[in-house]
């Protein structure tokens, strides 16, 4: 049933096959380069100024961008569906990703006229601190509406998702007409989302809130293991819930929202690599977040890669290639959830 | 000691206990009785601190249950709720492994998940996916685990084990099985147990205090023999029923 018996050694494994792929991801583009001219290019030994620039100031950034989005996606999508008690919620599913988005765009588009004092008194972290607020206002709102005594209904959440998901993309439908074209470009790219503008800017937006997320969310893990027979359960073993709920709920909200505010809403992520990590290493969520981490890492990656070379010259957008693996993975859980049921 | 003077529970504007007095003794089996809807499960879920609103109206130890951290709580009681839903792949050992807050060397919890099993006869069970077993075999697993949590002490302090319902997917032998074990624990390790039950046989076997109950309050309090009489459960339970003694001494309820 379980791939591995030993989930320190399978994530140590995880962990080095992410590693291979990331340095394999910086040699395949537009321009070819091959491993040795990456490595020395990383290393800095300078032989080829071409490549240093290629690797350094495009490529690098743009993989610990996907590196990042994905391992905070992937880890927040794992939390969450332990807080929510059922395997198929998925921060952009959920809606939690289009809240931030929306607070996102709000401020790129009235940074300049009504919200000025806001991003100025924010200044660098207006941006991701918004689209944490925006994602926490979500959490919060799914969270009393489908959840009643601890018990979280499937269907009403992921119907709540569908609520907000459509409230907010009206919402940032109205701000598209408010900005300027400049505007405009940046964003078409929030609602397909995409790492391929990504800057050592961005990078340090999102890496403190992401980093931090990803340490600080295991320590929940015990707690979110228990959680998952019920509310009452968790409390009567002795972990204390409500500490727990409020920190998985800011955490993911503060993940989500750093990875919105620098790359759009890519879907999915936050569904499939918990999935992958389970069938690997079972429920346990001390294996699970991390793992979840790791994987989300690798998808989003392998999707970018995917992404800048299929059309090559032209790109597509990575939450295109994500939907195409995510929607048919998704499918496929609710025929199996199906089957389960007897429906 | 755990107890509660005058309770009063009120649960969206309905009154569902109503003046319940009651002490629970150590080293005593007291089983809740009653008629559906008597507020059986709310009681004991009051007495457990499930229910906010009764937290200040319960005593444990002389201190208000609202005095006390969850993590405190559980270190003196452990509480068997009527279902528990799962939906996630866990393996029989790491259901029995949750019940340990403070994580413990590998050996000793390979130890303590084998002693919880062992007692309730599902050492067979460790390395199953806890979702793919029977619902009488996850009782026994969640039973294990309350019992684990409970005994997981060797001192003398003594502590409570709330059980709702706890055998009602199991069949005849495995009920008996249960409340054996249970009346071991409750001499070698200082337990007193609280359960909510429907069968009035098996209350008068196993347990040593009956609390019966109707519309929130209860009409009796006392040892088996007290309260199973037969106008009172014929009052209580509004059908008329015949007590006889079973051939090893307490009192059967059959149908009239």
């Amino acid at each position: 049933m379980r791939l591995t018996q030993s989930p320190v050694k399978a994530l140590l494994i995880l962990l080095f096959v992410t590693m291979l792929l990331a340095i394999y991801s910086l040699s395949v583009g537009a321009i070819a380069l091959n491993t040795q001219a990456v490595v020395s290019a990383l290393l800095g030994w300078q032989n080829d100024l071409h490549a240093t620039l290629v690797v350094n100031e495009i490529r690098l950034p743009r993989l610990l961008l996907g590196v990042l989005v994905g391992a905070g996606l992937a880890v927040s999508g794992a939390a969450m569906q332990g807080l929510f008690r059922n395997p198929l919620a998925d921060p952009a599913l959920v809606g939690v990703s289009s809240g931030a988005a929306l607070a996102a765009v709000a401020v790129i588009v009235l940074g300049g006229s009504v919200l000025n004092d806001w991003v100025i008194f924010w200044g660098f972290f207006a941006l991701p601190f918004s689209a944490f607020l925006g994602g926490l206002l979500v959490t919060w709102i799914i969270y009393r509406v489908a959840t009643k005594e601890g018990r979280t209904d499937v269907s009403l959440m992921l119907l709540t998702g569908i609520a907000i998901n459509a409230i907010a993309g009206s919402a940032t439908g109205v701000l598209t007409y408010l900005a300027s074209d400049e505007e405009l470009r940046t964003l078409t790219f929030w609602s397909m989302g995409s790492i391929a503008s990504a800057s050592w800017h961005d990078l340090a937006i999102a890496s403190v809130p992401i980093v931090f997320a990803v340490v600080a969310l295991p320590y929940f893990a015990r707690p979110l293991n228990a959680f998952l027979m019920g509310e009452a359960v968790s409390t009567h073993m002795g972990f204390d819930v409500k500490k727990m709920k409020w920190g998985v709920i800011s955490l993911t909200a503060l993940a989500v929202g750093a990875a919105v505010s620098v790359s759009g809403i890519i879907g999915f992520v936050g569904l499939v690599a918990p999935h992958v990590v389970r069938l690997l290493l079972g429920p346990d969520h001390r294996w699970v977040l991390p793992g979840s981490a790791l994987v989300g890492a690798m998808l989003v990656v392998v999707s970018d890669m995917i992404a800048r070379t299929i059309l090559a010259p032209a790109e597509l957008s990575i939450g295109i290639i994500m939907s195409a693996i995510g929607g048919p993975f998704f499918l496929w859980l609710l025929i199996q959830r199906r089957a389960q049921s007897g429906f | 000691m755990l107890s509660t003077h005058q309770l009063n529970i009120t649960l969206n504007k309905q009154s569902i206990l109503k003046h319940i007095s009651l002490t629970v003794e150590p080293r005593t089996i007291t089983a809740i009785l009653g008629p559906n809807g008597a507020g059986k499960s709310t009681l004991m879920k009051t007495l457990c601190g499930d229910i906010t609103a009764g937290l200040e109206q319960v005593e444990l130890e002389g201190l208000g249950l609202h005095t006390y951290s969850s993590l405190e709580l559980s270190n003196l009681r452990s509480v068997m709720p009527q279902s528990i839903q799962l939906d996630f792949p866990f393996l029989v050992s790491e259901v029995i492994e949750m019940s340990l807050v403070q994580p413990i060397q590998t050996d000793e919890k390979a130890i303590y998940i084998e002693r919880a099993l062992s007692l309730f006869n599902v050492s067979h069970l460790h390395d199953r996916n806890y979702l793919t077993l029977s619902g009488g075999e996850q009782q026994r697993v969640q039973l294990a685990r309350v019992v684990a949590q409970v005994t997981r002490n060797q001192d003398d302090q003594q502590r409570y084990l709330f059980l709702d319902e706890c055998t009602s997917s199991l069949d005849l032998a495995h009920q008996h099985q249960v409340f054996e074990v249970i009346q071991s624990i409750v001499q070698s390790h200082n337990i007193a147990v609280i359960m909510v039950l429907h069968d009035l046989n098996l209350a008068a076997q196993y347990a040593d205090r009956l609390v019966l109950m109707k519309q929130g309050r209860i009409v009796n309090n006392g040892s088996v023999n007290e309260v199973l009489q037969e106008n009172t459960i014929n009052r209580v339970y509004e059908y008329p029923v015949q007590i006889m003694p079973h051939p090893k001494g307490w009192p059967m309820v059959i149908p009239a």
